[in-house]
């Protein structure tokens, strides 16, 4: 009976200690790779933006690559329809459910009116999708294009109050984000 | 002759080998950030990390999950052979070395999961849900004028209360082993039977 007991307590002490011991044996070179992974290094240095980059920001650096396929306007509704072509640059896939921001002249910095979503997007990892961006304008911006601006089809801007929904998570900025050429008309 | 078995024993052993294999695909509890951002799959047997897309595990937790592994297979084993022959001489030593064990790993698994979420909230300020549903809002690292919200969600899954269960039966196994320590022969209390009628004694 001592035997089953003494059998017992050595599977145990076996099961207990060879897999701890297995690992440090592997790591002994890199006792930090016990807790903290390569994989786990790698999204940090590749993954996610540098606190270095701060100043001059740029859609393309966060958002992948973003080209203006298609923009239209309404005059009547004072309504802008720009269609994006968007590549997702992540191993994983993003949906954007809510974007908004207000829009103003750069170089005059008057508020121009609000941009927003036009539809819900889940851009899977790697591919391109067309994401449509609606923007509104105020009767006092149509009249700042045809007075400051007349005969351009895009200007700089400055988004501010910017929301935006990605993958669940919301962003909220009172930041000015500035965006050349953004097509107005 | 009928055989003598502790049903809540062969149950647990059972239950117990078929909860091991169960958790090696789903976990016991699951922490999402966002829409598929991070996740993490959380159990005594299998621990796996979800982060932006790529799964990884930590090798020091993979190496405690190993252990529990083998621990469980060897509980589980353990009760089956001692709810076979619960009458043997052995059987005692069988029933004490298993029938604790899930019921204390077990605790051992909340208890950590519960202070780690406390731990993560008090020392990173960043909260966490043991079990439910918030949002966490905290600044941009690389600026003060960004604010980010986001849903945490935890949840225990199925698999858990799985091992609940198993703990729950082993402690039952115990309890009905009383059954087999007041009869040797393992069978339950059967009166004698009368002595034979010696016809024609009269």
């Amino acid at each position: 009976m001592d035997k089953v007991r003494l059998v017992l307590a050595v599977v145990t002490m076996a099961i207990t200690v060879s897999p701890i011991a297995g690992v440090l044996l592997i790591y002994r070179d890199n006792l930090l790779g016990l807790v903290f992974p390569d994989e786990l290094r790698n999204i940090i240095n590749e993954g996610i933006p540098s606190s270095e980059i701060n100043e001059g920001i740029s859609f393309s650096d966060t958002l992948g690559n973003i080209s203006l396929i298609d923009s239209s306007y309404d005059p009547a509704s004072r309504t802008v329809v720009l269609t994006f072509k968007v590549t997702n640059p992540f191993d994983f896939a993003i949906s954007v459910s809510a974007f908004s921001a207000d829009v103003h002249c750069a170089a005059h910095n008057m508020r121009m009116g609000y941009i927003t979503l036009g539809n819900e997007v889940q851009i899977e990892a790697g591919a391109t999708s067309t994401v449509t961006i609606l923007g509104r304008w105020t009767e006092a911006a149509v009249k700042h294009f045809e007075t400051f601006h007349a005969g351009e089809r895009s200007i700089d801007v400055e988004l501010t109050g910017l929301n935006l929904t990605v993958n669940g998570v919301t962003i909220q900025s009172t930041e000015n984000i500035r965006v050349p050429s953004f097509p107005v008309s | 002759m009928r055989l003598a078995i502790n049903w809540f024993g062969l149950a647990c052993g059972i239950m117990t080998i078929a909860m091991v294999i169960v958790t090696l695909f789903y976990p016991w509890w699951q922490l999402r950030v966002g829409d598929n951002l991070v996740t993490a799959n959380v159990s005594l047997l299998n621990t796996n990390f979800k982060v932006l897309g790529t799964v990884f595990t930590v090798p020091l937790i993979y190496a405690v999950n190993v252990t529990c592994t083998l621990m469980f297979l060897l509980v589980g084993v353990t009760m089956l052979v001692y709810s076979i022959f619960p009458s043997k001489p052995y059987s005692k030593q069988l029933l004490d070395f298993a029938y604790k064990k899930p019921l204390f790993m077990l605790i051992g698994f909340v208890f950590v999961l519960f202070v780690f979420t406390l731990l993560v909230q008090v020392v990173v300020r960043f909260n966490i849900p043991f079990v439910g549903s918030v949002t966490s809002t905290f600044n941009l690292p690389f600026t003060q004028r960004a604010t980010v919200s986001v849903v945490i969600s935890a949840e225990f899954y199925w698999p858990f209360w799985l091992a609940v269960a198993v703990a729950v039966l082993c402690i039952a196994a115990r309890v009905y082993h009383r059954r087999f320590a007041t009869t040797k022969l393992g069978f339950a209390h059967v009166p004698p039977p009368p002595p034979p009628v010696e016809l024609g004694a009269q």
